[in-house]
């Protein structure tokens, strides 16, 4: 099975791990790994649309490229609706589809709660606030079907990975 | 001082587009706080406040998750000048 859904797997373990009183360390983790599903599975889609099947391990090398902070940055483009940048303009058709506003909405959400989890130990999570969390990253794995083959899917993948460095160009 | 401009705007916006939504009975209400993301970037946590509820149906999660998606889609339309987050937490007793 793929890293993302091994990932998703393991956050719904956790979260549901114990039967009557969730343990919080078991909830915060199940947050980190609903985040971290939802980076490996852009990251992979990211690496196969970018990098060829071989050599062996040039994809695996190009996933370790990905940034998460120019990740978010380029998230909040496609989140935003409020316009992207100029290198990112004219390589779209406007009007965005739906479920990619979506999944970068999602990512921008989950990378929040993520870091909440992680560092923000004032946070108390509920399980049903991180299995709603594992729903949200599992319906961005369901509507992908939906999107994985249009060319602004193919432009927000590409600059998750460059758009840092097309801003510096 | 724009900022605290901006902010005191937006502390009147979100309510209006909050108490306009059509709610799911499972909220019991929701706070407002203003503060920074993770990298510091100006953000605004919207929290609903909803019971736990140790296994919840699918219908139940994706009618929250639906809710949450609308307010998080209206709020970025409104274009505030801090990124908007909207977070489920169980009410304090006192909200309860």
């Amino acid at each position: 099975m793929a890293p993302h859904h091994d990932l998703l797997e393991q956050a719904r373990h956790l979260a549901k791990r114990e039967p009557t009183r969730p343990h919080p360390a078991s909830l915060r983790r199940a947050v980190s790994a609903s985040y971290y599903a939802l980076f490996h599975f852009l990251v992979a889609k990211g690496a196969r649309l970018i990098a060829p099947a071989r050599p062996d391990g040039l994809r695996a090398q190009v996933g370790r490229a990905f940034v998460h902070t120019d990740m978010k940055a380029l998230c909040r483009q496609f989140a935003g609706r409020t316009g992207s940048s100029d290198h990112v303009r004219p390589l779209l058709t406007q009007p965005l589809d739906p479920g990619l506003i979506l999944i970068a909405t999602r990512f921008l959400e989950l990378q929040e709660e993520r870091h909440a989890a992680d560092y923000g130990m004032s946070q108390n999570f509920t399980r049903f606030a991180v299995l709603n969390m594992t729903d949200d990253v599992q319906r961005a794995f369901d509507n992908w079907a939906k999107i994985r083959s249009t060319p602004n899917t193919a432009v927000f993948l590409t600059a998750l990975l460059l758009n840092r460095q097309w801003s510096h160009a | 001082m724009l900022d605290s401009r901006k902010q005191a705007g937006e502390e009147a916006t979100i309510p209006r587009i909050v108490d306009d939504m059509r709610w799911p009975e499972d909220m019991k209400g929701y706070d407002v706080e203003f503060g920074s993301d993770w990298e510091g970037d100006p953000a605004v946590r919207v929290w609903f406040l909803i019971d736990d509820d140790l296994r919840p149906s699918d219908e139940k999660l994706q009618r929250v998750g639906r809710f949450k998606d609308a307010v998080t889609r209206a709020l970025l339309d409104a274009e505030l000048s801090h990124w908007p987050f909207v977070r489920l937490r169980a009410p304090h007793p006192s909200q309860a």
